[in-house]
């Protein structure tokens, strides 16, 4: 069998898919699709209202507190603003890791080569993403101490909030820490090593 | 570009193209793998519809958008299909789908896919866009390599598919 011989038979109808295998595909492929869809919508959704939701009750908290609610003295009580800027630190490098990848990785379709190295920057940022929201977490629980010596020091809080405080979130931040790590080290690195094999072939030539 | 257009487009190159994703889908995975990465490849395409620029040719993007899908393909399903079928098999249930057809022509299909499988990625991609016809400068452009580059390449990959098929033939006798 020589090389003509090999394009014949790739080239033969048993190389084509039939009709009903096409429409197969195409409704499988719909029905994945409106799936996804779904799933992305409502997760989106979720994420956003729960934001909403948080930003907006601490906001008008601060703007004009609810009659009969304490206001809140920030000169006594500023640890709540490093603890409530740490979302934000936390979009704005994202933000910042995202711009970063647009401007360098613009012409990501020119070429599979370039798409590659677009998702290894890709995966490059979402590691960095898993290390910033670490870091952050591990900040917030650094925090917290000091946000309960406020609030008990001007009489806003007592014993019960010991146990959420220093049991309840660092236990969560562990948690939260020890799956993050997994999934670095189980998705994000074998990844990264995939694509940086993919490149390498591109420039063994 | 309304939902409607994205879709009427990628019904239309589906249906235009359908042998191309096909054999990529087989020249990149096998057995139930193939099905997710078809289905990759379909989400891959219609994904990129909006994207496509009427200057290019729609069976070159179209390439490079399969193609890129193909190489770059989540090996983490793999692994969850392997599941399923260890247990699918542990259940006693068939999940070997058979050819249409078992006709010798059909056997060396097999062959030729399973001797494909067997290069590393980029090549395997580049033997599959050689044998579906595309010219060297295309392939240079769909891979950001160069035409000497991707000369070379084929021309060792050409030696090692018919080199493979004669052993191969030989034991089909």
């Amino acid at each position: 069998m020589n090389f003509a011989d090999i394009q014949q038979t790739w080239g033969s109808p048993s190389n084509r898919p039939s009709p009903a295998q096409i429409e197969t595909e195409k409704m499988k492929f719909i029905a994945d699709l409106n799936r996804r869809r779904r799933g992305n919508v409502l997760f989106l959704g979720l994420v956003f209202a729960l934001l909403a939701f948080m930003t907006g009750k601490v906001v008008l908290h601060l703007v004009s507190p609810a009659p009969g609610l304490a206001t809140v003295d920030l000169t006594q009580e500023w640890g709540i603003i490093p603890f409530f800027a740490l979302p934000w630190i936390g979009w704005i490098a994202m933000l910042r890791l995202h711009r970063r990848h647009r401007r360098q990785h613009a012409n990501y379709q020119g070429s599979i080569n370039a798409s590659v190295a677009a998702l290894l920057d890709e995966n490059r940022s979402e590691r960095v993403r898993y290390k910033v929201i670490g870091a952050l977490l591990i900040v917030s629980a650094l925090l917290l101490p000091l946000i309960v010596f406020q609030l008990r020091a001007v009489g806003k809080a007592g014993n019960e909030i010991l146990f959420p405080a220093f049991v309840l979130w660092p236990g969560y931040v562990v948690v939260v820490l020890l799956w993050a790590s997994s999934h670095y080290r189980r998705k994000l690195l074998p990844r990264k090593s995939e694509l940086e094999a993919l490149l390498q072939q591109y420039r063994s030539g | 570009m309304t939902i409607h257009e994205q879709n009427a487009r990628f019904e239309e190159w589906f249906a235009q193209h359908a042998a191309v994703l096909h054999h990529v889908a087989n020249g990149f995975a096998d057995g139930t793998d193939r099905h997710d990465l078809m289905q990759e490849l379909l989400l891959a395409m219609w994904r990129a519809v909006p994207a496509f620029r009427q200057a290019a040719q729609p069976s070159t993007f179209i390439f490079r958008v399969a193609h890129n899908a193909a190489l770059t393909w989540k090996r983490s399903r793999k692994n969850y299909r392997e599941r399923v079928e260890r247990f699918e098999h542990l259940a006693g249930r068939e999940t070997h789908v058979p050819p249409a057809s078992d006709s010798r022509e059909n056997e060396t299909l097999q062959l030729i896919y399973a001797q494909i499988r067997q290069f590393a990625p980029v090549d395997r991609s580049l033997i599959l866009l050689h044998l579906d016809g595309v010219g060297y400068a295309e392939m240079a452009a769909i891979h950001g390599l160069t035409e000497s580059n991707v000369g070379v390449r084929l021309n060792r990959l050409k030696h090692k598919l018919t080199h493979a098929m004669k052993g191969l033939a030989h034991e089909l006798r």
